[in-house]
């Protein structure tokens, strides 16, 4: 299944030019794994702020819950560069996260690798009072644990400026 | 309801969670650019943020601002577990902002021996401009 997704995404990222956002709605990620090291984890700790200490324990046994997000986007066979190759779209124009909804069956655990997997839900287009006109990506990505269970998922908004003509 | 958590923390419906503040650097942006695999300039060229029209400085990647909430619930409920996050990105946070995460709790429900908070969130710039709005369920133990 992995192959065939993938196979899918690259068929349409060489030719991406002209597709309808239609053809982009239930489109399976190419899915693949992310493991979780103990090393992002801390990097990840210091460049928010976070002081790692006794008080904090689920800092030195679980893995920060934002990486349900790094997991997610690394590991779905896609990368965020694929991803606007895929939808032609130029990363010059400054696409932005909107929206993410996250949610969590148990905690991401460190030294681990998890299995990835999700769809684009919709391409839509739309106008935008501060942006003018945008397109809107919504795609859900999910974690899966070594038995096949759904650990995290997270259902993603972003929106594309378009430079205008 | 009231209880309390872990160290004794008390926590009760409508009780406002301890703020939480960063001064944010460029040197994380660059940090995230990479943890993330993101190529987007604007985070790493304050021109590339000029250019597409989003002001004079880089703009910080979404899901390190969604990180500073994650923190200030750890600090407020340690050892916490996060069921539920949705965020809305309401604004941007730029290189050398200071930001505050404040909010707080808005429902306490019983769940076994353990409990859940739902809070609302968000992350302010400034005195005044949110940059995001969140809600949160928490499970957290009762303090023994």
């Amino acid at each position: 299944m992995v192959k065939e997704n993938k196979k899918i995404w690259e068929e349409l990222i060489s030719k991406p030019k002209g597709l309808p956002n239609d053809i982009f709605s239930g489109l399976s990620f190419p899915g693949g794994t992310f493991f979780i090291d103990t090393n992002t984890n801390l990097l990840i700790y210091k460049s928010t702020g976070m002081i790692v200490n006794k008080k904090n324990l689920n800092n030195f046994i679980h893995a920060h819950p934002i990486f349900l997000f790094t997991s997610t986007l690394r590991g779905s066979g896609a990368s965020i560069q694929d991803i606007f190759d895929l939808l032609d779209y130029d990363v010059n124009n400054g696409p932005m996260l909107g929206q993410c909804n996250m949610s969590f069956k148990s905690p991401l655990q460190l030294e681990r690798e998890y299995k990835i997997d999700g769809k684009i839900i919709s391409l839509k287009e739309k106008i935008s009072k501060k942006l003018g006109r945008i397109k809107i990506l919504d795609f859900t990505l999910s974690m899966f644990d070594n038995h096949n269970s759904k650990v995290a998922s997270v259902d993603y908004v972003w929106i594309l400026p378009e430079k205008e003509a | 309801m009231d209880t309390s958590g872990e160290g004794g923390i008390m926590y009760s419906k409508g009780s406002n969670l301890k703020d939480w503040a960063f001064l944010v650097p460029q040197e994380s942006m660059n940090t995230w650019a990479v943890i993330l695999d993101d190529p987007n300039p604007i985070h790493l060229d304050a021109n590339a943020a000029k250019q597409v029209g989003l002001g004079d400085k880089t703009i910080n990647q979404g899901p390190a601002n969604i990180a500073y909430i994650l923190n200030m619930i750890e600090e407020n409920f340690p050892n916490s577990r996060i069921l539920k996050m949705n965020n809305k990105m309401t604004d941007s946070v730029l290189e050398g902002d200071l930001v505050t995460v404040s909010g707080q709790i808005s429902e306490i429900k019983a769940e076994g021996d353990q409990f859940i908070a739902s809070c609302s969130i968000q992350l302010t710039v400034g005195e005044d401009k949110i940059a995001v709005l969140s809600e949160i369920d928490v499970l957290f133990e009762r303090s023994q």
